[in-house]
């Protein structure tokens, strides 16, 4: 029932995938035996993958394939084409169920939020923190960074940003906010230009932020 | 917090993934703009990176 990887994809072997005909049903679950081995390959060592998860998967990517088999322009092989539908709808579920019992409000509430990110130190800039001067710079970059969080960005910009820095993944933050994923985008994109521009506006770069809240050179 | 004029968004890599995923498994180098931009969002997008890496695991294992 297995196929090679050679034979998977070829002209004769696609044809019978579209075909109505009765090898249709063979290469049918071929794919999806193949595409359980590449799923078993590919989340090696993620715990939350287990084998029905797995088989869930591989059952849906099957169907998800099959319905757009012809948008498949043979630019990639087939193989790497159906690879990256099913590895790529296993990460959207695990990371929807990750956060599936986090409301968005919880979320920032509990942890770090913005404000409280922006007002922590990392070790490497504790480390560094002994300096007056350091330390002086440091506290007004801040002052500025949280003024202008607060007054440059709308409600939802800010939500958007301080949810994706405390590491909350796209699709569910997208589905918590109502909207999709290239909208998200677009919102955190622009978010990150108007912060930029207020922080311009103050003689502040993004590298002096990036020095001071994360600590990186 | 990076944020730059021209760069891909995620859907918008994961429409090129499998292009580059053959090039990377070949050896290849192509160096359009469309990979180069796939090449510079997987350096600031980890979940991107996170599903490029495995679809290369995956592939590696099915060679």
């Amino acid at each position: 029932m297995s196929a090679s990887v050679e034979v998977l994809g070829s002209p004769e072997w696609l044809a019978a995938l579209k075909d109505s005909g009765p090898e249709r049903e063979l290469r049918i679950e071929e794919l999806r035996r193949f595409l359980l081995v590449a799923l078993r390959a590919g989340l090696a060592g993620n715990a939350a993958a287990g084998d029905a998860f797995i088989e869930d998967v591989a059952q849906d990517a099957t169907l998800r394939i099959l319905e757009r088999i012809d948008s498949f322009q043979g630019r990639s092989r087939f193989t790497t084409w159906a690879t990256t539908i099913a590895i790529r709808l296993a990460f959207t579920e695990l990371r929807r169920a990750r956060w599936r019992d986090v409301s968005l409000d919880q979320f920032l509430a509990s942890g770090l939020d913005g404000a409280t990110l922006l007002q922590s130190d990392s070790p490497e800039t504790a480390a560094r923190s002994d300096n007056p001067g350091h330390q002086a710079h440091r506290r007004g970059v801040m002052e500025v960074l949280q003024r202008v969080m607060l007054t440059d960005l709308t409600d939802r910009q800010r939500i958007a940003l301080e949810a994706e820095l405390e590491g909350m993944n796209q699709v569910p933050l997208a589905e918590k906010l109502g909207t999709n994923p290239n909208a998200l985008y677009k919102l955190v994109h622009d978010a990150r230009k108007r912060l930029r521009a207020a922080l311009e506006r103050e003689g502040i770069t993004l590298d002096d932020v990036r020095e001071i809240v994360f600590g990186a050179s | 917090m990076r944020t730059r004029e021209h760069e891909l968004t995620c859907e918008e890599v994961a429409r090129l993934l499998d292009r580059y995923v053959d090039q990377r498994l070949a050896g290849a180098v192509d160096d359009s703009p469309e990979m180069r931009l796939v090449e510079e969002h997987h350096q600031i997008c980890p979940e991107c990176r996170e599903e490029y890496e495995a679809i290369v695991r995956a592939l590696r294992n099915c060679d």
